[in-house]
């Protein structure tokens, strides 16, 4: 008789609820666009906006059935390899749209993180250091990349989950993903029913001139961080059209379910001018059921993925925009007794594309049965030296904050230079 | 000495934000909500629709306790919105501020409808000042009632002033005056 394996096949720490951010520290206010800016990344910068898409694949992502497949091979799963649009390169069957793009991307296929958790890989992928009080990538490219008169928050993170992370670290509040629950406006939106846009604006003055009376002689941090929620605030209800209904025609390209209309969302956001757009899609600790657990959730990733990819190109959005998609690990070669591959840090891939990046290329490679990293082998923190330096911002520099020097990449490692456009 | 120092050079206290609990209770503290429920709790404990008020003073420390209870027991579900509003994920408990907080006490009903000019409520009280033309009375009765202290030389004709710019309609200078005290930074991190 078979048994019946419970659907639900993710692993269930409290790494996946992360922490909020910490105000520790305050920082000297960045002055227009950050001066960390390369030399030749600053006349462009005058002309557009950098910034940076991430997708996030929680949970992690099976690199053997996505960006390193090993068909036939001991531990290689059941799907097949397809070409792609770069000769020579094949990724698995169950990316067949993003096959297509695959000129617009590159991958590294030998990140060894060193790390099987959650928690640690998602914060080591983000901050390119495995412990600390660092910002995420999303806050770096706020404080450096975003205009000093923007409108809009630096970093807005798409999620179907309430769980909040530490972002800022040591950067002002306003670098602090803002979380946006899917496509849906956050609740409160609309000002109450009685009160007319002066009167808000009256009061919104008010507040503040509270806040900067009472902020005299104190230190500022808390009362920034709490001012700044709600400057967020105002700037969402200011633009409320962003969450207004999606078109038929986005909902059946991109596909109408949450991933997709939060992809579309990301897209808005980006052509709004925010300049980290993060969007998660969850779902991928597949602890059991591994190959039906991906071919439904890459069935949803792929499509809607491709889909946006090519409205960036084609919007020439690419030029400026860096593209991301990662996990905080991939899956164990070895498969369970439950169907199922495990967490695993050791060899995974990751793929990237768009501003500052050689496209069509692979870096890096697993072992025949994908154990372990058999060329070029990175961590995270070289990858977040390559994203800051693809956008321009000079990883090698220090954060200046309260007169304290903190290197923006780990000195110990260095950008993947080959990646570099 | 003190009372010669520039005020630039003197370092205030330590700032103290309130917990999601500790919001919940001042804000029905500050716009009259709590009284009401201790008033609906007295009356359901002494099981008189409408008992003396200003209520008498509990002597028995007993009843004093079930007072409590009931009023906490009365409030609870407001309590737990706040929890589940304002509490951080953070290890450290921390302070955190997210514009969904910020969205909640801007737009959301539940300040909205504090704010609306019932009997014994802060803004009615606010609006009887009002009417009788005493606008320094409602900026003292405002600060004591939100911040606990009066005015300072600086916020007595800046408050004044906002009132007076709202005109006729004063119900909604009062409203926009408290909602703008209760969302300020004194209120959420110096109680």
């Amino acid at each position: 008789m078979s048994r019946r394996i419970p659907r639900r096949t993710g692993c269930h720490t409290a790494d996946h609820g992360g922490s909020r951010r910490n105000f520790l520290l305050g920082a000297t206010a960045a002055a227009g666009f950050g001066s960390l800016l390369t030399p030749r990344h600053a006349a462009a910068m005058k002309r557009d906006q950098v910034q940076i898409l991430q997708v996030f694949l929680q949970g992690g992502v099976s690199q053997f059935e996505s960006w390193d497949p090993k068909p036939g091979t001991e531990f290689g799963g059941p799907f097949r390899a397809i070409p792609t649009s770069v000769p020579g390169t094949h990724i698995c069957e169950l990316l067949p749209y993003t096959a297509q793009k695959m000129h617009l991307l590159s991958l590294v296929r030998s990140i060894n993180l060193k790390t099987n958790d959650h928690g640690v890989g998602t914060r080591f992928m983000e901050k390119g250091r495995k412990v600390g009080n660092f910002p995420y990538l999303g806050a770096v490219a706020s404080r450096y990349l975003s205009p000093v008169d923007s409108p809009l928050p630096g970093f807005a993170h798409i999620s179907t989950r309430g769980l909040v992370e530490d972002t800022a670290g040591f950067l002002e509040a306003q670098h602090a993903e803002l979380k946006l629950l899917g496509f849906q406006p956050p609740a409160n939106l609309a000002a109450p029913a009685n009160v007319d846009g002066e009167t808000q604006r009256r009061a919104e003055s008010l507040r503040r001139q509270l806040n900067e009376q009472f902020g005299r002689g104190r230190a500022r941090s808390l009362i920034d961080a709490y001012d700044t929620s709600f400057q967020q605030a105002g700037q969402l209800m200011d633009r409320r059209q962003m969450f207004e209904r999606q078109s038929a025609k986005d909902l059946v390209r991109y596909g109408g379910h949450p991933f997709g209309r939060n992809c579309i969302l990301a897209r808005t956001l980006l052509e709004q001018g925010v300049t980290c757009v993060k969007v998660t899609h969850h779902g991928y600790d597949t602890h059991a059921e591994n190959f039906n657990f991906h071919i439904e959730q890459l069935d949803e990733f792929d499509r809607t993925f491709a889909t946006l990819l090519g409205d960036l190109e084609e919007r020439g959005m690419l030029e400026h925009t860096l593209v991301i998609v990662f996990s905080e690990f991939g899956r164990t070669p070895k498969i369970n007794v439950r169907y199922g591959r495990d967490h695993w840090g050791a060899s995974f891939s990751i793929a990237m594309g768009g501003r500052g990046i050689q496209p069509g290329g692979v870096i890096g490679a697993t072992n025949d049965n994908g154990t372990e990293v058999s060329d070029r082998e990175v961590d995270a923190g070289h990858l977040f030296h390559t994203y800051l330096q693809a956008v321009g911002v000079d990883s090698a520099q220090d954060h200046q904050v309260e007169g304290r020097n903190i290197p923006i990449g780990d000195p110990t490692t260095e950008p993947i230079q080959e990646l570099l456009a | 000495d003190s009372a010669s120092a520039r005020p630039e050079l003197l370092v205030a206290g330590p700032l103290k934000p309130l917990t999601p609990e500790q919001l919940a209770w001042s804000l029905m503290i500050a716009t009259g909500v709590d009284a009401e429920a201790r008033y609906g709790a007295l009356a359901k404990l002494s099981k008189s629709p409408q008992p003396p008020q200003p209520a008498p003073p509990l002597e028995s420390p007993e009843l004093l306790w079930q007072l409590e209870a009931e009023v906490n027991k009365s409030q609870q579900g407001i309590v737990d919105e706040f929890v589940q509003v304002f509490a951080s994920g953070s290890e450290t408990g921390q302070f955190d501020a997210s514009a969904s907080q910020a969205l909640y006490l801007r737009n959301g009903p539940r300040l909205t409808e504090w704010l609306q000019p019932k009997p014994g409520r802060l803004v009615a009280r606010l609006q009887e000042l009002r009417e009788s033309g005493d606008a320094k009375a409602v900026v003292e009765h405002a600060c004591l009632s939100i911040y606990g202290r009066l005015p300072n030389d600086d916020e007595l004709p800046r408050l004044t002033a906002f009132l007076d710019a709202f005109g006729d309609d004063s119900l909604s200078g009062i409203q926009a005056l408290t909602r703008s005290m209760l969302c300020s930074a004194e209120f959420r991190l110096n109680h």
